[in-house]
């Protein structure tokens, strides 16, 4: 009896083992119910808008959804799309979705972008911008030609949050170009203005060396546009040769033709924080996220480089989940005093997939379409604290939201500025990942060039971006299979 | 009485067990088979098919939205057969040559040879040895060199970088001393600093795995050879050397072979404590990385690669290990 026993738990064991080891599967388990089921990636927009969103989706509808807001979509994602995953919408960045077209892991949602959006006179499509619509289309597997695999999720603005009270109390000037923004880094530093409960006094930037060193790349890739121009950006980020080919694409990041203004940019850059460490509290370029949050919300520093997601974050550290004092985006100061305002369109890359195993494909085109609504955009805004949808924003009423935060009104008016992504579609930028990017591997700069200004000045730091780029552009061409 | 009763018995049981021999055999069977099981798919699946995968990979590239064979490749019509059938390969050897991103990378995971077996391994003997012979305060040692071995490896990157920060413990340290190392703990994880923060990490979180199987395999020598050694004079140097050393060489030999895999191994810490930038990208950090593309017969090829260079090196050194020593039992 106990051999009989221990014959039937071991064999229960066994299955119980080899049934672990087998794939998700959820979605084929769930098959033929009506149930969304939606991953979102933890990006510092919180998840109360996708649970606001997707209670008015199931109201309107009658749907039920279920959501998951998760830091670790990317890891299992292309396992999920693959063989079959839980979700049946995923939103995050990152998503390497032309890749997972060309798979044919994802669904065609030519039919959404045609469809109608309630209280809208035109289509889904005509709910979003030609660049959002352009960089939403690839040729899928076994398609001969291009259709839509991705709705762009977040347009976003990056830049200088500021703080207003501090601004107003000092009477300090939002300063409208680079030279005023260093005249005003001085001004700032001479009025010493002592930080509540503290010895120390008010410094320019706060910001984090060591986890978001990147955040500088916001004014800094707006500046390179002034400079530049959007056609000659515009051709840098495809990547291709002078002649047109693949082969020596490299030469984009040439310091002294296609990249002269992307290393002007750097070096004013440099010359503000890296070559005056004054402007920034002390050991910025060494300090997390937390410290740099930590110091803007406590008033020792009178701007932070930040984006869209900041007043939420912010707000996180802050006593009670609010800020004591009113923030703003400032409209980046531009490069010269004649350049257009422009905003870099900061997540523009992230993307809305549905998985081509989903069962619920239908609804999930029905849910993304509700996500075009004055309604669900509306909500997003409220509900991530100033972060704004894909969606065009112009027949949104939000002068409600506007009235009562400053912030969301900040945004709102950068988005409103001639906006641009750095996205493209040449395939090496996707089938080898960090490698084709502004900075070549996905090196920065920003954090070593205060550690050593002289030895990161625009001059090394150019030749070096695209030494990077020469040595390895073989690789990556080989590696992407493409040969001229 | 008990003449009487043995034979009833016999005669009782001798049917009964025959009976159950057969029953029990097929149990067995059954038995031996729902083991195996698990362990045999597991192989099959997780070993072999993954590696033959993995084998495969190296012999394809990427074309219209898939990974094909090389020989079905649009882009590679027209090259030599071995020229396309090594694609990959040779891909990667022009990448070692030329760039000298790559050839930092290999750089980089070779120092982890040193920092594995001719630092962490004689460090980790040594303090085994304290450990083992009761020195004072070894309980409060043992803590020290196991605490590292049993947090997560995130936990233990962060703990490192947040006390090395400028606003960490060792500065609040120093600061109550008068020092302000506020700059020069800045610095720590930046430029050239950064590849000694990573090596340092490495050392002190590879210690306490060490030290736990060392001391294990201390705590096996029998007594008597150590009371004998005490009772001859034999100084704790000499037999810490001549006695230690070659009754745990079986350890030793298996945490070298294990610190010559570091080369290979070593992917988190970079990428945890500095993001893999200032040359401390490694081999394994990039294989995980570039795994993350679609591009998946780079990494493929690279791990190959790296497999036949370093296979041969690494079971040559364990045979020669396992020469030394050989007499030596207990």
């Amino acid at each position: 009896m106990k051999k009989t026993n221990l014959v039937i738990l071991s064999g229960v064991a066994v299955l119980g083992m080899l049934a672990s080891c087998g794939g998700g599967g959820g979605n084929s388990g769930k098959s033929g119910e009506q149930e969304l089921w939606i991953c979102v990636y933890d990006g510092g927009y919180g998840n109360k808008w996708i649970e606001d969103v997707s209670k008015k989706f199931t109201e309107a509808t009658g749907i039920p959804v279920h959501c998951d807001v998760d830091t670790s979509i990317l890891d299992r994602i292309e396992s999920a799309l693959k063989n079959g995953g839980d979700y049946d919408i995923y939103m995050s960045h990152g998503i390497n979705w032309q890749s997972y077209a060309a798979s044919g892991w994802l669904a065609n949602l030519d039919d959404l972008y045609t469809s109608k959006v309630e209280g809208f006179e035109g289509t889904f499509a005509d709910r979003l911008s030609d660049e959002a619509r352009s960089i939403s289309k690839i040729t899928g597997k076994g398609d001969t030609e291009e259709h839509y695999y991705k709705v762009c999720y977040t347009q976003g603005a990056g830049g200088l949050i500021y703080n207003m009270d501090m601004f107003e109390e000092n009477g300090w000037e939002v300063p409208k170009t680079y030279d005023e923004l260093k005249t005003l880094c001085q001004t700032i530093l001479d009025a010493e203005v002592e930080v509540e409960g503290s010895r120390e006094t008010v410094v320019p930037f706060a910001w984090s060396g060591k986890d978001r060193q990147y955040y500088w790349d916001y004014p800094v890739f707006e500046w390179w546009y002034q400079l530049a121009g959007k056609e000659k950006v515009e051709t840098v980020t495809k990547y291709l040769g002078p002649t047109g080919k693949y082969a020596d694409g490299y030469e984009m990041y040439n310091p002294d033709s296609y990249y002269k203004e992307f290393i002007q940019a750097y070096d004013m850059w440099w010359d503000l924080i890296a070559n005056n460490s004054n402007n920034s509290i002390k050991s910025s370029y060494a300090a997390t996220l937390g410290s740099a949050q930590s110091a803007f919300v406590n008033g020792k520093a009178a701007m932070i480089p930040y984006a869209q997601w900041g007043k939420y974050e912010l707000s996180q550290i802050a006593d009670d989940e609010t800020l004591a004092f009113d923030i703003a985006m400032m409209p980046t100061p531009k490069a010269t005093a004649t350049a257009p305002d422009c905003n870099y369109m900061v997540g523009y890359g992230d993307s809305m997939i549905v998985p081509a195993k989903s069962s619920q494909i239908e609804n999930a085109k029905k849910f993304l379409n509700f996500m075009a609504t004055a309604e669900a955009c509306r909500t997003f805004v409220e509900d991530s604290n100033g972060a704004f949808l894909a969606f065009d924003y112009s027949n949104v009423d939000l002068s409600e939201l506007e009235a009562k935060d400053t912030f969301t009104k900040s945004v709102h008016e950068k988005l409103s500025s001639e906006c641009f992504g750095l996205s493209s579609t040449n395939p090496i930028t996707y089938r080898t990942v960090n490698c084709v990017m502004p900075w070549p591997n996905n090196v920065y700069y920003y954090q070593e060039a205060c550690s050593k200004p002289s030895e990161n000045s625009g001059a090394t730091v150019g030749a070096e971006v695209y030494k990077i780029a020469k040595q390895n552009w073989p690789t990556w061409l080989s590696n992407s299979n493409l040969s001229d | 009485m008990t003449t009487y009763v043995e034979p009833i018995i016999a005669k009782e049981e001798t049917p009964k067990k025959k009976k159950g021999k057969k029953v029990s055999h097929w149990k067995t069977n059954l038995f031996v088979f729902l083991m195996l099981l698990y362990p045999v798919a597991q192989f099959l699946i997780m070993w072999f098919g993954v590696n033959i995968n993995s084998i495969f990979l190296t012999f394809k590239t990427y074309e219209s939205g898939e990974l094909v064979w090389v020989f079905q490749s649009t882009a590679l019509q027209g090259k030599g057969f071995f020229e396309t059938l090594f694609y990959n390969y040779s891909t990667l050897i022009n990448s070692i040559i030329n760039s000298e991103t790559t050839q930092s990378m290999f750089k980089a995971s070779l120092v982890y040879f040193i920092i594995s077996c001719l630092i962490t391994l004689p460090i980790s003997m040594l303090f085994s040895y304290f450990v083992f012979k009761k020195i004072l305060a070894n309980g409060f040692f043992k803590v020290i060199f196991f605490l590292p071995s049993i947090l997560p490896l995130f936990i233990l990157t962060m703990v490192y970088s947040l006390s090395l920060g400028p606003n960490g413990l060792v500065g609040g340290f120093l600061g109550w001393f008068g020092v302000d190392a506020t700059e020069w703990l800045s610095n720590i994880f930046i430029g050239d600093n950064a590849k000694w923060a990573v090596w340092i990490f490495c050392i002190w979180a590879g210690i306490g795995y060490d030290v736990i199987l060392l001391t294990a395999g201390m705590s096996r020598i029998p007594r008597d050879i150590l009371e004998s050694c005490k009772m001859d004079g034999v100084s704790p140097v000499k037999e810490f050397f001549k006695i230690i050393i070659p009754l745990t060489w079986p350890t030793i030999t298996t945490l070298f072979i294990f610190g010559m895999m570091s080369v290979f191994n070593v992917t988190f810490q970079p990428f945890f404590l500095v993001s893999g930038q200032y040359d401390t990208m490694t081999i394994g950090l990039h294989i995980y990385q570039a795994s993350t593309g679609s591009g998946l017969q780079e990494p493929a090829t690279l791990g190959l690669f790296c497999s036949i260079i370093g296979a041969p090196i690494i079971v040559a050194t364990r045979w020669g290990m396992n020469k030394c020593f050989k007499d030596v039992g207990f």
